[in-house]
């Protein structure tokens, strides 16, 4: 997968907390990417075993809608993006995005 | 006959099915993906937890990810499956999704629904992108009967469930399992 500012913006926001369940609209929330490029991202990286997905179970939901459907991190998937925003960080294209996560030291 | 005396009214009219009707308008567009795609319940579902202002816009972007990902999504060609003659109910690779349906007689909409909630998952292989099938063993077919069954009886889905995961664990045999709920209505 090429890296794009949308990837890399989809990853961060997918490292950013790695062991939970991500949802599409929080996601598009916290990358900033538009549904239109996160959903066929998403779709790439569950083929490329990067994520995996799932249904929430009905008996579970407290409010009157349907299921929702989430995607979580595969142990490839953190190694891979890991690799993803590290490599980032040698490429001048992609100084203002990371500038304001400096703070985090595990990707540097 | 002028084009401009239109075009306030159309906008118009466009700002108030998306604004003020977005489950509406969102539930129409997801229509561009082909039957069963799973996109169709994960956006509609997605809605619920959209702030209501946001939902404009929130509709607004899903129409483009519905043209950009479900129309070709719907005029793609399926090549690798090739077509099973009708005849062959009991191939060697399982049963499809229509046939199990068929034969233990619930809908299409409840077995995808179960599929997806992991209520019953094909054990042969799951429908994995568009094209690709469900093929479900003889065992998940047992399986589908005994969940119909629970559910004809009036036991709630949640029930229905419980009692599959106590099945399964026990390891019991599906078949016993059928005769047995055949008779307790009362389960």
């Amino acid at each position: 997968m090429r890296t794009t500012h949308a990837l890399l913006q989809v990853a961060l926001a997918l490292m950013g907390s790695p062991e939970r369940r991500h949802w599409g609209y929080d996601l598009m929330k916290r990358s900033g990417v538009r549904s239109g490029v996160l959903y066929p991202i998403l779709q790439r990286m569950l083929r490329e075993g990067w994520l995996r997905d799932g249904w929430e179970d009905p008996a579970e939901i407290v409010e009157p809608r349907p299921p929702r459907r989430y995607y979580e991190l595969t142990s490839k998937g953190c190694k891979e993006l890991g690799g993803v925003i590290s490599e980032a960080h040698t490429d001048p294209r992609f100084v203002p995005l990371l500038a304001p996560i400096e703070g985090i030291p595990a990707w540097r | 006959m002028e084009v401009g005396q239109f075009l306030w009214p159309t906008v118009i009219l466009c700002l108030v099915v998306l604004g003020l009707l977005p489950g509406f308008a969102l539930r129409l567009i997801v229509r561009l993906y082909p039957k069963h795609h799973p996109r169709r319940s994960e956006l509609v579902a997605e809605l619920y937890v959209v702030p209501y202002k946001d939902r404009l816009l929130f509709v607004a972007q899903h129409l483009e990810l519905a043209i950009s990902e479900g129309l070709p999504a719907r005029f793609r060609t399926r090549p690798d499956v090739p077509p099973t003659p009708r005849a062959s109910v009991c191939s060697t690779d399982g049963f499809r999704g229509p046939q199990v349906c068929s034969i233990v007689g619930i809908t299409y909409r409840q077995l995808d629904y179960w599929a997806r909630t992991d209520l019953l998952r094909p054990s042969i292989s799951e429908a994995r992108r568009n094209g690709t099938q469900r093929r479900y063993s003889y065992r998940d077919l047992l399986e589908c009967k005994v969940i119909k069954r629970l559910l004809d009886a009036g036991v709630s889905l949640r029930s229905a469930r419980r009692a599959m995961e106590v099945l399964r664990s026990s390891r019991a045999e599906v078949a016993t399992a059928n005769l047995g709920s055949a008779g307790a209505s009362r389960l």
